[in-house]
């Protein structure tokens, strides 16, 4: 995650507090990690949680791993003041409801902290996203072609700031539940 | 648009997938509609061709480049603004 180290570092800033990192995958973004946190990391797929368990044992911190599904989260209401998605919000199935299960657990006062690619406004760029999401989507499941700002919007989310990190495609965005 | 296709496979662990996707399918459709214009006016030397596509491709990876340094300015990330 060399390439998006300084936009994530950046992004990062803003974690404190009790964490839930979602879709973890193999952890490359514990590198881009404030240090000190108390992190619970979440992921579908046991194989990626093995894979990101030396990145999380070398974190300066504490992370604990472990195995949920984002669109049905085994925490209380308002059990998080952070919660951090990173590029996993392309691959759930349903991402509004997930993005509404990430409220519920997160505080009032707390913060969603996203980096993601989403749909470009560009036509151009949105023609080739689109066509290429028909690979993606029966590859792996990916979809290039979400609106991701406008679910977080729609699960009850107000958006403070969006980050451009490559044209309008690749975006931090930091929003909040209420 | 297939060798399009295939340079993105290709290129993509090295510098990244939009960085490369994006400019890639935008010189192949291109290219590849000036290719089949010429085409049919008649043979045209290979060397013409390649360089239409070496021309296309520069120009299309200039205005990304500029495009995207407007899209990271600070107006574009402005709180406010809804872009």
């Amino acid at each position: 995650m060399k390439r998006w180290c300084a936009p994530q570092t950046r992004l990062f800033e803003n974690m404190n507090g009790k964490v839930l990192y979602v879709g973890a995958g193999t952890g490359q973004e514990i590198v881009n990690f404030p240090p000190g946190l108390n992190i619970t990391a979440i992921d579908l797929s046991l194989k990626m949680l093995e894979k990101a368990r030396p990145r999380a044992e070398a974190y300066n911190g504490k992370i604990n791993l472990e195995i949920m599904d984002a669109h049905r989260l085994a925490f209380p209401d308002n059990s998080f003041d952070t919660v951090v998605t990173v590029c996993v919000f392309c691959t759930v199935t349903d991402p509004v409801h997930g993005l509404e299960e990430i409220k519920r657990v997160l505080k009032p006062d707390g913060k969603l902290l996203m980096f993601e690619h989403v749909m470009s406004r560009n036509p151009l760029y949105g023609l080739i996203l689109k066509m290429m999401s028909l690979f993606t989507v029966a590859l792996e499941g990916t979809h290039l072609d979400r609106n991701t700002v406008s679910n977080i919007r729609k699960a009850g989310f107000a958006v403070e700031k969006e980050q451009n990190a490559y044209l309008d495609i690749v975006k931090a965005i930091t929003a909040n539940p209420n | 648009m297939g060798i399009a296709f295939f340079l993105t496979l290709l290129l993509m662990p090295f510098f990244g997938a939009f960085e490369v996707m994006i400019p890639l399918h935008i010189i192949g459709m291109i290219t590849g509609m000036m290719v089949g214009m010429a085409l049919t006016l008649g043979s045209t030397p290979t060397f013409c061709l390649t360089t239409l596509g070496g021309l296309t491709g520069i120009t299309v990876a200039i205005i990304i480049y500029f495009s995207n340094k407007k899209h990271l300015s600070p107006m574009r990330n402005s709180p406010t603004n809804p872009l």
